[in-house]
This record gives C-alpha cells, sequence and structure tokens, in this order.
C-alpha cells in the first residue's frame, strides 16, 4: 500500500505551480504535474488557471499517517502510472512542512491528542521541539521542571521507552536547555503512550514516545536555517532521481554564554545530526547525538572532580517494507553505539547490532499483527568520574572516604556492576489482533509478548499479556479502556546512552494496571476527555534519597559500587485521574489539562507518596493567530511540589545518633516524604512572525520559557557540622535555583 | 458473536495468569543466611583504634585493653570481661610491653617543680602506679618489660640506670646500675632492650661494645662490638665486624663461636626452635648452623646445607621457626623443610619471567597466590590473582589461604576506592592437575574480612551503601551457612582475635568506624559464637 499523501487546504490560495508539465490525471479532475529539474521551466500560475486544486487527493485520514497501514482512502481509484507529484504553494508548503502530530494516543477511535503545523512548532514552553509538547499532556509530572525528565502517570522517568522509527533510542532530548535530539521539522508524527498500549510495544514498564521520521518531500529540493540564541540548525531535503530522496538534519549547540548568564560555572556543548535515504520503500537512516555538560566546582570545594558528564549516541539502520495484498511488512536490522561518561572522555560504552521484523495481516473483521527483533549487545565500561561525591546523598551514602578525583585506573571496579564488561542479548516477540466486534463501534485488541534478556549469566524473561477495547457508543463519545501487563529489566533512574542490559539479578521491573478513557465531543471544535487509570509496580527502579536518608529502600545486596549507591528497588502503585479540555480550530486555539494523581511507593517506613508525586498538574496552553503573520501564545504551568522528606529534631537525633555498632534502625524509622516542596508555577510566553516571500519565507520569534522566573526546587539538604554530622541546630537548607530562559532565533527556507 | 467473545474472554484470562518474570541463572550465594536477628546483640563498645591500643593481660589472666590516642595525653584501660573496670590515666608518655601486656609504663611531667617528672609502671588491675620521682631535669629515657621499667637520663652526663622490677608477690625492687662509659642517647647508645625473661638488659657503650647487665646478680659482660645482635632461645645470638657468628648462653654465661661466616650480603632467616640452630642466607646457600657447637672449640660449628644454591632476603631476623623457611634464590621464590630431608620447593619461578607484579599470599610450601597486575596498576595487593598458571581472581584484593592450604579465601571485583567486592572461597585440589571446582560466592559487598582458628570467617557485608543493612556475618563455609552477627556496623577496619594471646579465647576486638575514616573508632569486644555442630540425622 503506497503512502498516503498528507493533509493539505483544499484550495491552492495564492499559490504557484512551477517547474511542471502539465500530463493525463488518473482520477477526478487531476491533472498530473510531472515535476522537471531545471529552473527554467515556464511557471504557470494557479492563481489564472484553476481555483480548485488541480489534482484531486484524497481525504486526509482522520487517523496520523502511517506507511506500513491501510489509508483510509477507496481503494478502487485507478492506479496513477506514476506517483502524484505537486509543486505546492509557498505558504502551503510552509503549512505542510510541519505536519508534525503529536498525539496522545494511538488509538484511532478515540480522538487523538493531535498537535500539527504551526501550532506544535510554536507551541509555548516547548521551544519548537515536538517532544517536549508531551510535557505539555494530562498525566505527564516534571519532578524538577524545566529539565525534560517526565514521570509518566506515576512510573519512574527511567521506565519510560522512546522509540524513533522502531529503533529505541537511549535519550530523547539533550541536557538542560537543548532540545530534541531530532531536528523537529524531520518528525512526522509522535504517539505519546501514557499506558494502556497494546503489545507491539515492548521493554518499558512505563509511558512510550513513538515517533516516526518522514521522507524528504519528492517536489525538489528544500533548506530550513534556523539560528537562535543558543543553538544553529538546519534541514536539507534533496529529491533526486530515480525516486531517491535524501534528508539532511542537525543541530549545534552553543549555549554557553545564555547558561553562564544563569550560572557561571556551567558549561554546555551538543550536537546531533540525521541522515535518512529513501528510495521506493527501503529506507537507510543514520542519527546520533552529543552531549557534554560541565558544573565547575564551587571555591573552597574539598572534592576535585567537577560534575560532569558526556553522553553521546549514533544509530544506522536500514528498513525496507513492502506490502503484498493483506500483508504488509516491515524489516530492519540496525546498528549502533551508545557512550556516557564524563568529559575526558572515559565511560561505558555499548555496541548493539540488532534487527526485526513486523508483519500485518487485514482479514474482514480481524487485523493480526506480530513482530520479533533481536539485539546483541557487547558492553566495555572505563571507570569515570561524574562528580557525584559532590552529592550529599551519595556522600551519605558511600562514606567520606571514598572521595572524588582518585585515578580512576586504579579502581576499575567503582562503577560496579555496570562497569563490567559483558555480552547482552535482548530478543523479544508480539503477537496480537484486533477484531471488529462490532463494526465501527467496538474493537478488541488482545496480544501479548515475550521478551527474553541474557547478560553477566542471568537471563530474564518475561511474558505480558495486553488488552485493548474501544467502543464508539455514540457519535459524539468514545471509550477506551486498555491494559495490561508491562515489564523491562532494570534501569536507571534516568535513562542515559550505554546504560541497560545491566544488574539482570534485580528482575524485571513490572507495572501492571489498565486506563479507561472517556471522551465527548463538544460544539465549537471543544473536546473534552477524562481518563482514570491505575497502576501497580512491582520492583520499580527508584530514585536514591537525595536529601536526608530516611526510610530509604536498602541498596540490592547483588550489586556493588555506584550501582548499587544509585539503584533502589521499590513496589508501588499510582493512580489518578486526567482532565483534558480542547479547542483545535480556529484563531485561539489550545487546551486545558488537569491531572489528578497519586503516586506512592512501598518504602521501609510504609506505603509513602513517590517522590516523583504531585498531586495536581495544570497546563493551560494558549495560541492566537493574529493578522499580519503575528502569533502569540502563552502557557501557565501549575505543579503541587514534589514531597521530601523533612527530619524532626527526634529523626534527627535518632540519625545522628546511630554510631558505629549500633543495632540502631534510625534510617528506616524516620517518615518519608512527609513535605511538600512549594508549588511550582511557570508562565511561558511566545511571539512569532512570519514572512512569506515568493521564493522563500523567513520567521522570526521570542520565546521566554518560566518568565515569572520562578524558583526550581530540587530536594532540602541538611548542613553538616564540618565533621560529617548532620548539626542539630541547622536547619534544612532548600536546594534550588531560580531560572528564566529566553529565546530569540530566525529561521529561513525554501 | 457470543462464542467469538467468549473465546476471546477465555485466551485474555489464559494470557493473564500466564504473564510473568522470571529470573534465570543469577547467581546465587553458595551459602545460606540463618537469622536476621543479631547474635551479638549489645556487644561490649570500648573507645579507640587498634593501632592506638594495646591488648593487655591483668595479674589474675583476664584481658584489658589500653587505648591511648596520640597526642590525648590519655591512657584508658577497660577490662574486657565482668565486672567492667575502667580507669584512666593522666599522663605525658605511656609505653606498653610486648603483647598481651601485663605493664603500661607512664611518665608524668609536673611543671614547675624542682623533680617535673614521675615515672612509673603499673599492671591494669593495679589501682594505683608505682612511681619514682628522679632527680632529672629532662623528661627521661624509658623502657618497658612486663615487669620491669628501665629510666635514665638522656644525656651523656648520665652516671647511672634505673630499674624498677615487679616481683611474684607484687612487690617493686629497684636496681641502680652503672651508665655504660661515655655511652650518648643521642646516638642511641646506652640502654636497648631485655632478654625473654627480662633478666638481662642489653646496653650499647660509648666505643659500642655491647654489655648485657644482668638484672639479678648484676653482672656486666662485655660482649665486644658487634653489628647484630638479639636473644632467642634464650642465647644472646650476634654477628661480630667480622661477620663471625657467636651465641651467648644466658643461663650459662657462656659464649659460643659458631663461627660460620656471612659475607657482606649475608643474612640470617632465623631460629630453628626444634633444632636449636641459626638459619643463614648468604652465597652458600641456606644453612642451619648450630648455635652450641659441640666441643665448644670448633672453629665452624656443624651446620646442615638445606640449600645449596645462593640465597638472597631482605633483612636479618631472629624469628623462631618450626617447620620450613622461605627465601628467594635470585628471583625465584622457594621454600625448603628445616629438617632437611627434602629438596627446596620452588613456590614461583622467575619473578623477572613472570613480570610479576606483587605476591599475593603464600601458604606454607604448598601454594602461592601472585598477582601479574603491578599496585601501581591497581593498588597494592589489588589484582587479578594467580595460582600457578590459573587465574582465580579478576580484579581482586585480600586473598587468604586457609590454615591447612586447601582453600583461598578472596575479594573478587574489589578495585575499588572501598576496597568492597565479592567474598569468595575457592577449593584447591589436593593433587596438581586435577580440575579447580567452581569457586563458591560467600558474600557480596564485603570490605573487611579475618579467617577464625576454626575455619570459619568474619565479614562486614553488603557494605555497598552505609547504612542499617550493612551486616557482620560469622561465616561457615564448612556448614554452607552464615549467620548475622551484627547489624548497621558500617565499617570494619580491623579486627584482633584474643586466641592467640589467651589460650581457648574466643573473644574478638573488631574494629569500626562508621563515618570511614574520619569519625571515633570504636572496639567491639564480643565473644564468637560456637560452631553449631549438625543435628545428627
Amino acid at each position: 500500500m503506497g503512502k498516503a499523501p498528507r493533509s493539505r487546504p483544499a484550495a491552492a490560495g495564492s499559490g504557484t505551480f512551477w517547474k511542471g508539465r502539465l500530463g493525463c490525471a488518473a482520477a477526478g479532475l487531476g491533472l498530473l504535474l510531472r515535476l522537471g529539474t531545471a529552473a527554467a521551466q515556464p511557471v504557470v500560475s494557479a492563481n489564472t488557471a484553476v481555483q480548485e486544486p488541480l489534482v484531486t487527493l484524497p481525504a486526509p485520514p482522520t487517523v496520523s499517517v502511517e506507511a506500513t497501514q491501510p489509508a483510509a482512502t477507496p481503494e478502487k481509484v485507478v492506479p496513477a502510472p506514476e506517483p502524484v507529484r505537486a509543486k505546492p504553494s509557498a505558504q502551503e508548503l510552509e503549512q505542510q512542512r510541519f505536519s508534525t502530530r503529536v498525539r496522545a494516543d494511538a488509538r484511532p477511535q478515540v480522538e487523538a491528542f493531535s498537535l500539527e503545523g504551526e501550532p506544535m512548532r510554536t507551541a509555548p514552553g516547548t521551544l519548537g521541539d515536538p517532544f517536549r509538547v508531551v510535557s505539555l499532556l494530562p498525566g505527564v509530572a516534571s519532578p524538577v521542571p524545566g529539565l525534560p525528565i517526565y514521570a509518566v502517570r506515576g512510573a519512574s522517568p527511567g521506565t519510560s521507552g522512546f522509540f524513533l522509527d522502531g529503533m529505541r533510542l537511549p535519550q530523547l532530548f539533550h541536557l538542560l536547555v537543548g532540545g530534541g535530539v531530532v531536528h523537529s521539522s524531520l518528525i512526522e508524527q509522535v504517539d505519546f503512550l501514557p499506558s494502556g498500549y497494546d503489545a507491539s510495544i515492548g521493554r518499558a514498564a512505563g509511558g512510550a514516545v513513538v515517533a516516526k521520521t518522514r521522507a524528504a518531500r519528492d517536489d525538489g529540493n528544500h533548506l530550513d536555517l534556523a539560528l537562535r540564541l543558543y543553538d544553529v540548525s538546519g534541514l536539507l531535503e534533496l529529491a533526486l532521481p530515480k525516486q531517491v530522496r535524501i534528508t539532511v538534519s542537525g543541530h549545534y549547540g552553543y549555549p554557553g554564554p545564555i547558561l553562564k548568564a544563569v550560572d557561571d560555572r556551567i558549561s554546555l556543548a551538543y550536537w546531533d545530526y540525521q541522515l535518512r535515504l529513501d528510495w521506493r520503500g527501503l529506507t537507510v537512516q543514520a542519527l546520533g547525538a552529543y552531549d557534554a555538560l560541565e558544573v565547575k566546582n564551587n571555591q573552597g570545594s574539598d572534592y576535585v572532580s567537577p560534575q560532569n558528564s558526556r553522553l553521546m549516541f549514533h544509530r544506522l539502520q536500514v528498513r525496507e517494507r513492502a506490502t503484498l495484498g493483506k500483508v504488509s511488512l516491515e524489516a530492519a536490522i540496525y546498528g549502533g553505539v551508545d557512550e556516557a561518561g564524563d568529559v575526558s572522555g572515559r565511560g561505558v560504552r555499548k555496541l548493539a547490532l540488532g534487527a526485526r521484523a513486523n508483519l500485518k495481516i487485514k482479514l474482514s473483521r480481524l487485523r493480526l499483527s506480530a513482530g520479533a527483533d533481536f539485539e546483541a549487545a557487547t558492553f566495555s565500561a572505563q571507570r569515570f568520574d561524574l562528580g557525584l561525591r559532590n552529592l550529599a546523598f551519595v556522600r551519605d551514602a558511600e562514606g567520606p572516604a571514598r572521595t572524588s578525583g582518585k585515578n580512576p585506573d586504579m579502581t576499575p571496579d567503582e562503577l560496579g556492576e555496570l562497569g563490567r564488561p559483558r555480552d547482552g542479548v535482548t530478543t523479544s516477540a508480539y503477537v496480537q489482533g484486533s477484531l471488529d466486534l462490532v463494526p465501527k463501534r467496538a474493537v478488541l485488541t488482545a496480544g501479548g509478548r515475550l521478551d527474553i534478556y541474557h547478560a553477566g549469566g542471568v537471563t530474564l524473561i518475561g511474558l505480558d499479556p495486553r488488552v485493548q477495547l474501544e467502543l464508539s457508543l455514540l457519535p459524539w463519545l468514545h471509550m477506551q479502556l486498555g491494559g495490561g501487563i508491562y515489564q523491562q529489566p532494570p534501569t536507571f533512574p534516568i535513562l542515559l546512552p550505554g546504560i541497560d542490559t545491566f544488574a539482570l539479578q534485580l528482575g524485571l521491573q513490572r507495572a501492571q494496571g489498565g486506563a479507561l478513557t472517556e471522551e465527548i465531543k463538544l460544539p465549537q471544535s471543544v473536546s473534552l476527555s477524562a481518563t482514570g487509570f491505575y497502576q501497580q509496580f512491582r520492583n520499580f527502579t527508584d530514585l536514591p534519597p537525595l536529601g536526608a536518608r530516611v526510610c530509604a529502600p536498602p541498596p540490592p545486596t547483588s550489586l556493588s559500587g555506584t550501582t548499587a549507591t544509585l539503584m533502589r528497588t521499590t513496589d508501588g502503585q499510582a493512580y489518578g485521574l486526567e482532565l483534558l479540555l480542547r479547542r483545535k480550530e480556529g484563531r485561539v486555539t489550545g487546551w486545558v489539562a488537569y491531572t489528578l494523581s497519586r503516586s506512592e511507593r512501598a518504602y521501609p517506613c510504609g506505603l509513602r507518596p513517590a517522590d516523583y508525586d504531585q498531586t495536581h498538574i495544570l497546563n493551560v496552553v494558549l495560541q492566537a493567530r493574529l493578522p499580519r503573520g503575528f502569533s502569540v501564545g502563552a502557557r501557565l504551568y501549575v505543579a503541587t511540589g514534589r514531597p521530601e522528606t523533612l527530619l524532626t529534631a527526634e529523626d534527627l537525633a535518632r540519625t545522628v545518633g546511630a554510631g558505629a555498632g549500633s543495632v540502631d534502625q534510625s534510617d528506616i524509622l524516620g517518615v518519608r516524604n512527609n513535605y511538600r516542596l512549594p508549588t511550582f508555577v511557570q508562565l511561558d510566553l511566545r511571539m512569532d512572525k512570519h514572512w512569506q516571500f515568493q521564493r522563500f519565507y523567513l520567521a522570526a520569534f521570542v520565546e521566554v520559557v518560566n518568565a515569572t522566573f520562578s524558583r526550581t526546587n530540587l530536594y532540602l539538604s541538611y548542613p553538616d557540622d564540618g565533621a560529617g554530622n548532620v548539626s542539630l541546630a541547622s536547619k534544612p537548607e532548600l536546594i534550588g535555583f531560580s531560572w528564566i530562559l529566553p529565546s530569540l532565533g530566525l529561521r529561513g527556507g525554501f | 458473536m457470543r462464542r467469538v467473545g467468549a473465546r476471546a474472554a477465555l485466551l485474555l484470562l489464559l494470557g493473564w495468569l500466564v504473564s510473568c518474570g522470571f529470573v534465570v541463572g543469577e547467581e546465587q550465594l553458595d551459602i545460606t543466611q540463618v537469622g536476621q536477628v543479631p547474635l551479638i546483640q549489645s556487644p561490649l563498645i570500648v573507645a579507640g583504634a587498634l593501632k592506638e591500643s594495646t591488648l593487655m593481660k591483668g595479674a589474675d589472666g583476664v584481658p584489658w585493653i589500653a587505648s591511648h590516642p596520640a597526642k590525648s595525653g590519655t591512657v584508658q584501660l577497660s577490662r574486657l570481661l565482668p565486672p567492667y573496670l575502667k580507669r584512666t590515666l593522666l599522663l605525658a608518655r605511656s609505653m606498653f610491653s610486648a603483647v598481651p601486656a601485663q605493664s603500661v609504663c607512664t611518665l608524668r611531667h609536673l611543671p614547675g617543680q624542682a623533680q617535673p617528672y614521675l615515672v612509673g609502671f603499673q599492671r591494669p588491675d593495679d589501682t594505683a602506679t608505682t612511681e619514682f620521682n628522679p632527680p632529672y631535669t629532662r623528661e627521661p629515657g624509658m623502657l618497658c618489660g612486663q615487669k620491669t621499667l628501665v629510666y635514665w637520663l638522656p644525656t651523656e652526663d648520665a652516671t647511672h640506670i634505673e630499674v624498677a622490677r615487679r616481683q611474684p608477690d607484687g612487690s617493686v625492687k629497684t636496681l641502680r646500675l652503672p651508665w655504660p662509659a661515655r655511652a650518648n642517647p643521642d646516638w642511641d647508645q646506652g640502654p636497648q632492650g631485655f632478654d625473654a625473661d627480662e633478666s638481662v638488659l642489653v646496653v650499647l657503650a660509648g666505643d659500642y661494645r655491647t654489655h648485657l647487665y644482668s638484672l639479678d646478680t648484676g653482672e656486666d659482660v662485655d660482649l665486644g662490638v658487634h653489628y647484630l645482635g638479639g636473644s632467642a632461645l634464650g642465647m644472646y645470638i650476634y654477628v661480630d665486624i667480622d661477620g663471625y657468628l657467636h651465641s651467648y648462653d644466658l643461663t650459662e654465661q657462656r659464649t659460643y663461636s659458631v663461627g660460620f661466616r656471612l659475607s657482606p650480603d649475608g643474612n640470617l632467616l632465623g631460629v630453628d626452635a626444634t633444632r636449636g640452630e641459626l638459619l643463614t642466607c648468604d652465597w652458600d646457600g641456606v644453612r642451619s648452623v648450630e648455635l652450641k657447637p659441640r666441643g665448644g672449640l670448633a672453629l665452624v660449628a656443624r651446620q646442615r646445607v638445606l640449600d645449596s644454591e645462593p640465597c638472597t632476603v631482605g633483612g636479618s631476623t631472629l624469628l623462631s621457626r618450626t617447620e620450613r623457611v622461605d627465601y628467594y634464590h635470585n628471583q625465584e621464590l622457594r621454600s625448603v623443610m628445616l629438617d632437611g630431608k627434602s629438596r627446596p620447593k620452588t613456590l614461583l619461578g622467575s619473578l623477572e619471567e613472570l613480570k610479576l607484579g606483587q605476591l599475593l599470599s603464600v601458604c606454607r610450601d604448598q601454594a602461592v597466590a601472585y598477582s601479574l597486575d603491578p599496585p601501581e596498576r591497581y593498588g597494592p595487593g589489588a589484582g587479578d590473582g594467580w595460582i600457578g598458571a590459573r587465574r582465580f581472581m579478576e580484579r581482586g584484593r585480600d586473598a587468604r589461604f586457609s590454615q591447612d592450604c586447601s582453600r583461598l579465601f578472596f575479594k573478587e571485583h574489589a578495585a575499588t576506592l572501598r576496597k568492597l567486592g565479592e567474598l569468595r572461597l575457592q577449593e584447591l585440589p589436593a593433587v596438581a592437575g586435577e580440575p579447580w571446582p567452581r569457586s563458591l560466592l560467600l558474600a557480596r559487598n564485603v570490605g573487611f574480612f579475618q579467617l577464625l582458628p576454626d575455619g570459619r570467617l568474619i565479614a562486614a557485608t553488603d557494605l555497598a551503601v552505609l547504612g542499617p543493612h550493612n551486616r557482620v556475618e560469622l561465616i561457615d563455609q564448612q556448614q554452607q551457612s552464615s549467620s548475622l552477627l551484627l547489624r548497621g556496623v558500617g565499617a570494619v577496619t580491623n579486627a584482633l582475635q584474643l586466641g592467640p594471646y589467651f589460650p581457648g579465647s574466643r573473644e574478638i576486638l573488631l574494629e569500626v568506624d562508621q563515618p570511614e575514616l574520619t569519625g571515633d573508632r570504636r572496639l567491639l569486644f564480643f565473644s564468637v559464637p560456637l560452631r553449631e555442630e549438625p543435628v545428627p540425622q
């Protein structure tokens, strides 16, 4: 099945077709415009030629475009001898260019949350990054406001999965102010799957972000360049002969000056690149990203090493897609290099090679899909120093004897299991079927997946059944119920490149539960949806105690070194209600997303709020298109502060009194997360101006993220008396920083 | 339709039932952890570190511990068994005799007084110190024996050496000995030490002649000039400046000329306590030399050649050997039995050929654990471990043999700053060439561990992160079990077993330091529980 055309305006307006010659149309009034290659071809103005589109294109599907799925187009159209190629107007081009969709759910029956075109690219608070739109959706908590660390429906951030064109990515965002690791204009679709998704997505116990890139447009060559205060980006599309299309894009960041305005100890560098080559059903992709962050020590610090980190990954994938009647196939092989470490070049390194295949069969009322993938990886490591021992909790946990700055060569086992050379094998298979119980009214999808992980002599096997039921009860009322079991191997609290398939002896992390969504379509293009969810967590990776070391799960006894310091596993649960009121058409669009939720963990002192728990999360996003190419937007974000541990004098006395040889259980007697950090309020503002010229366009924007200069609070710290003991007289200090992120940029292209 | 729905529901139910996760192949501990209640609930806690403490023995044979932190000006004496007593002595200086010390010698300073120094000594259970107030204006020099205190004015102008000796009935007798002629304490001349019975005081005179003062009779024996000497086996053994060996029998008060001449590079390997012979190491090999030559006038004492090939060691010692002695032949580590009935055994081939990094552990003449990693790589005592051509340890440390050399304990993957690793046991085959069994995992994240005489181990485990989960375990690899001794002890830095000093004792002093290297250290004293014998089936 061919790729369905994208949505486009019904009328060409003032657009101009050029470089073309007229041919026979295959459908309707359609005239085939066959593109030439020379710029000297005659120009035909659409203004004088026709008022209707020259080519009758199928109506845009209500679901996002997916190459391997049948388009919602009548199939009995006389097939065109050549693909339909049209040169749209510059404005049309501009509107088509950024057809990225961000969807809150992949279910077609329920109105998907999709954001596309200019509203997506100019959404306030996202810095123009489609991935960051995820943070504006219901069910997403940002425990560290300002940083792209998201806890989805109460799960740990490390349990989220990021997938791009079927490949799992170790990171989705650059560090700090850097945006997504993929050029925003290359992204065709982003599906956000908070929970309850089907069996085709695996190896993630939390939410999943599934993105697809697009091929270069086939109507000529295009270039888009953007210059912002802290990075430059570009995207080049080449339509070559023989249906070869190439896209090259990337970012290069130079955020030094703007970061130094916030804190002169911080230095950051990042870049990324993407290359995509398409030829018929074959796609060759290469992409990669690099980040280096260094935070210098305060003067007088006892610690030698600054906090620094370096992240890098590269991927190469060759993918073939084919459709044979009712069967569509996708097969791919891929390889990659992941690295995480310090800025000196030391760290962990992963070399991986994998393959996958997916099969979809469409019968009359039943759709079957199955897939399998395999990845073999080899991990190596050189012990590195991230300067973590500047952090109080690491000092507390490991003792002051373990000071920073020691020669890593002398202590190669410091990382523990993470740094052990190992070969890892991951293999998965899934099968599922979707049955139309009542055509166009009720669809039941059931399936399951098998995941096997092996490394270091340990094998983990996970069996995950999943089911979804989609109901269209009335034309304006839809419901969806989804749930199942979601398992993945141990992860770090935050996903990092090169850090996976380790510490398998801890067993699988498991989430089981589901979500029920009801959506009502209201007049004036307004929709209201409500989702209730419940998830139970088993053996979940949790944050180590950042502040007070009270009531923390003990480190796993089977781990050692830094791995043991950072890995804590707990059970827990999360439940909540999400409301989304949205207007998606008109001069003023936007939405109100509210989440009322509770995430809990079974700590040694009892069931307490999880470190990521934020009871109330409100996102109000408004965008307005103004005359003369102006558009403005604002986003208001209000969220309850995450819980922290406030020790009483009695707790402190117990902690301080826990001396050597004592069997005092002070570390587990205190009450954890009994205090809420202050509520965080953030206002983001953005204004865009667009100039459309005959052969090119220009755009300028100014955006201020956190215009209210609100303070991001990290944790409570208890000053010590200089001898390593918490002082009873001292009051806890709220560690955090106030920040503001202005962005100013220019963009142009053709 | 209904059938389809029922089938789907059944499929869903079955799928849900089979959902699960498995862990296959995880390396489990090869021992069973028994009990979660610490066996030691309330150990006796004494402030101090082992290196600043001295184990003492009271007059009634009860162990005491004396804590004397540097520059603290105090000595705290603690009785380790009921009734628990504690005494604190305020001092300028303290000295102890050999462990287990029966006396603590004290020096107090009384500023502003004409005779500002008080010199004394006492047993740990004495309620008062026997003190003397010599007419010295400088801090006196002191020697401290189990029952003897020697002090003197540390100047060339000294005239006497004062001796105080505790008698069996507890009374103290004093003795005044002449100061050796022209002895200058600034050049380390003057009193040097005692013999084992503290019946003889060795003194170096100004002309570098060694004198033996008999503390019982007051006799002065001039042994002449020699450059190396010490007491062992009831004799004073010394080497004169020409390299000739001599032994002076302290009981017979008679000098024997052993006559064997050491070259300038030659050294003493110790004494053969069984045969009363002296072990030499020189260009002519390893020899066992009679200390009391028969006939008394022989120019060269009877000697046995244990190894005829050249021997090298780093220095001389008069340690008592009972079975065998180790030494180097060129770069080769060798061991030879003292009975001379077997040929020398090469424990380790040429160090240079092997590019030997470090010698980790030697178990008699049977096994040597070594590392190819130099100490500069992972630190002293750390690296990959080898026995023969077989690698048993990866980036580990603390390789130690059991007493019978049949087992090897070590910490693997311990090249960390905190020196934590997996405690493993490698059974060694009795016959060379036999396959090695799999090494057993005894505990994880182990810091300190020490072998007990009965083959069990005390180990501080689960130390990856400090917290109440830290354990001190008693590991019985014979019964494949581990018992929890203490919980919440973050850092065990040392241990002293009392058994070697108090025969039959099962007590141990465990040095712990909660905030690691920075806080005050404490000694936990407790009795190691007896091994539970398996119940007969």
